[in-house]
C-alpha cells in the first residue's frame, strides 16, 4: 500500500476505512488512526451525482481546519469472502485547478493585449495618417506654388500645418498616457466615494460652467486601484458633461448594486446619448461620433475606462437611448 | 474645355479647403460644393434643383455615417439620379481591405490616396 503512488483509502463494507496508506494521511492532514476513526463522509464531500465506475472525478476533501481541497477521486470494488471492500485512491488536484485558472486568466489576458495591438496598428496605420496626410498635401503645394500665393494664403496654409500636428500631437500623448495607465496597477482597500469625490474636484472646471443635478449614493468600500478608480469617475463623468443635451438640465446619479461576485457601479446621466450602431465603436481609441471642431479628435476616455474595467478583471457596459441618455455600469469583482 | 463639377465629402475642413485649391488650379475642375458630414451630401445630391455633378470625392473615415455607409445610402437612389456621376474615395490608409472592397463596388470608380493629386485623378478618371 505504502508503494502506491496515490493516497489510498480501503473501505469495508461499512464504509468504514480499515487501511490508509502515508500519502493518505498527508493529503487528508491526518493519521492513520484519525482516519480510520472517521467515516468516509467526514473525510470526503459526497457528491450527489452517481458516481463513475471507471473514470476519475472531481471532489473535494474535508481538512481538519475545516477547508475544503480539490482531489481527483477513483474507485474500485472487490470481494474477499463474500464481503464487499472499496478501494479508494485519492490525487491531489488543487496544484492543477490552480493552475488551470492561472492560465485562463492568462488566456483572457492576452486576447485582450491582443486587441489592443490590433487597435494599435489601426491607429498608427490611420488616425495617425490623416493629420500627416494633411500635411504632406500643405506642404506639397507651398514648395510649388509658394512664390505665387498672398500673404494671407500663405498664412492660411500655414494655419492648417500647424493645426494639422498638433492634432497629431494631441493623439500621440493621449496614446501614450492611456498606454501607462495601470502600469503601477495595484488593488487596496478603498472607498469609492473618496475616489468619485475627488474626480468631481479634478473636474470642477467644467461642472462649474454646467448647471446640473447630482444624486450620489453612498457607494462601499471595494479592493480596487486607486488611481485607475479616479480616472474612471473622471473619464465617464467628463463624458456626461461634454455630451449632456442642450434641451435640459444636467441630471446625473451615481449608485451601486451587488450581483453574487460582482459589485456594479452605475453611472446614469440624462444627456444626448449613443446610438445602438455606436455603442461598440465609442469604445475604441479615437472614434469620432459627433462633427469635431478641427483641432479636437475623438477621445480615448471610454478606451482608458474599458482598460481599467479589464486590470480589475471586470467589465464595463453601456445602456444608452438616444435622445435620452446613457448610463455606464461598471462590474468589479467583489468578495462580499 | 469642359470643366468636371465636383462635390467634396470630407469631415476636415482643411481638406476640403486643399482640395478645392489643388482642383480649380488644374482648370479642369469645378467645385460646385463641400460638405463636412456625409449625410448632408447625400440630401444635397437628392435635391430636385441642385445643380449638375459629375464627380463626388468622398472620404472613408467619418463620423455618423462613414464613406461606406454613404454609398450604402447612394446605391439606392434612382438610377436617372446618378447618371454622369462617378464616385471616388479618399483614404489615408493602406488598408487592402479596402481596395478590395473599393474595386468589388460597381459605384465607386476609383481609391485615391490622400495627399490628393490631380494628375491621378484625371488619369483614373479618364480609365472609368
Amino acid at each position: 500500500l505504502e508503494k502506491a503512488p496515490d493516497a489510498v483509502l480501503i473501505l469495508n463494507s461499512h464504509q468504514r476505512v480499515i487501511l490508509s496508506n502515508e500519502k493518505a494521511s498527508q493529503l487528508l492532514q491526518r493519521s492513520k488512526d484519525e482516519i480510520t476513526e472517521l467515516s468516509i463522509a467526514d473525510l470526503i464531500e459526497q457528491s450527489e451525482k452517481k458516481e463513475s465506475k471507471t473514470e476519475e472525478e472531481e471532489r473535494r476533501i474535508l481538512l481538519p481546519d475545516g477547508k475544503l481541497r480539490h482531489v481527483l477521486y477513483s474507485k474500485a470494488e472487490f470481494l474477499i469472502e463474500e464481503e464487499h471492500f472499496t478501494i479508494l485512491f485519492l490525487k491531489d488536484n488543487e496544484e492543477r485547478l490552480t493552475m488551470m485558472n492561472a492560465l485562463i486568466e492568462k488566456d483572457k489576458d492576452l486576447e485582450y493585449q491582443n486587441e489592443q495591438l490590433l487597435e494599435l496598428n489601426y491607429i498608427t496605420s490611420h488616425d495617425l495618417q490623416e493629420p500627416l496626410k494633411t500635411i504632406e498635401g500643405y506642404t506639397d503645394y507651398l514648395i510649388h506654388n509658394h512664390k505665387e500665393m498672398s500673404q494671407e494664403m500663405l498664412l492660411t496654409f500655414l494655419t492648417n500645418v500647424r493645426n494639422a500636428s498638433s492634432r497629431m500631437s494631441y493623439m500621440i500623448e493621449s496614446l501614450l498616457h492611456h498606454n501607462r495607465v495601470g502600469s503601477h496597477f495595484a488593488k487596496k482597500d478603498l472607498d469609492l466615494n473618496e475616489m468619485l469625490n475627488f474626480a468631481l474636484e479634478n473636474l470642477g472646471g467644467a461642472l462649474n460652467e454646467t448647471e446640473y443635478d447630482l444624486h450620489l449614493e453612498s457607494l462601499p468600500r471595494v479592493e480596487a486601484g486607486e488611481i485607475e478608480m479616479q480616472l474612471y469617475f473622471q473619464n465617464i463623468l467628463s463624458n456626461a458633461i461634454k455630451y449632456r443635451s442642450p434641451d435640459r438640465k444636467l441630471k446625473i446619479e451615481v449608485s451601486s448594486q451587488k450581483h453574487n461576485h460582482e459589485l456594479w457601479i452605475l453611472i446614469k446621466d440624462n444627456g444626448l446619448g449613443i446610438a445602438p450602431e455606436h455603442q461598440e465603436k465609442i469604445f475604441q481609441v479615437f472614434q469620432k461620433l459627433q462633427q469635431a471642431p478641427q483641432t479636437i479628435v475623438g477621445g480615448i476616455g471610454l478606451s482608458t475606462c474599458k482598460k481599467i474595467a479589464h486590470l480589475h478583471q471586470g467589465e464595463i457596459s453601456l445602456e444608452s437611448v438616444l435622445g435620452e441618455g446613457s448610463t455606464f455600469t461598471l462590474k468589479l469583482p467583489f468578495n462580499a | 474645355m469642359k470643366t468636371h463639377k465636383v462635390v467634396l465629402i470630407d469631415d476636415d475642413s482643411s481638406i476640403n479647403f486643399l482640395h478645392q485649391i489643388l482642383l480649380e488650379k488644374s482648370g479642369q475642375y469645378t467645385v460646385v460644393e463641400t460638405f463636412l458630414m456625409a449625410d448632408k451630401a447625400l440630401e444635397y445630391f437628392q435635391s430636385p434643383d441642385r445643380p449638375e455633378i459629375d464627380l463626388i470625392l468622398l472620404d472613408i473615415n467619418m463620423p455618423k455615417m462613414n464613406g461606406w455607409e454613404f454609398i450604402e445610402d447612394y446605391k439606392k437612389l434612382p438610377a436617372e439620379l446618378k447618371a454622369g456621376v462617378t464616385v471616388m474615395m479618399l483614404t489615408t490608409s493602406v488598408n487592402p481591405e479596402h481596395m478590395t472592397l473599393a474595386e468589388e463596388d460597381l459605384e465607386i470608380k476609383g481609391m485615391i490616396h490622400k495627399p490628393l493629386k490631380v494628375e491621378t485623378l484625371s488619369a483614373l478618371l479618364e480609365k472609368a
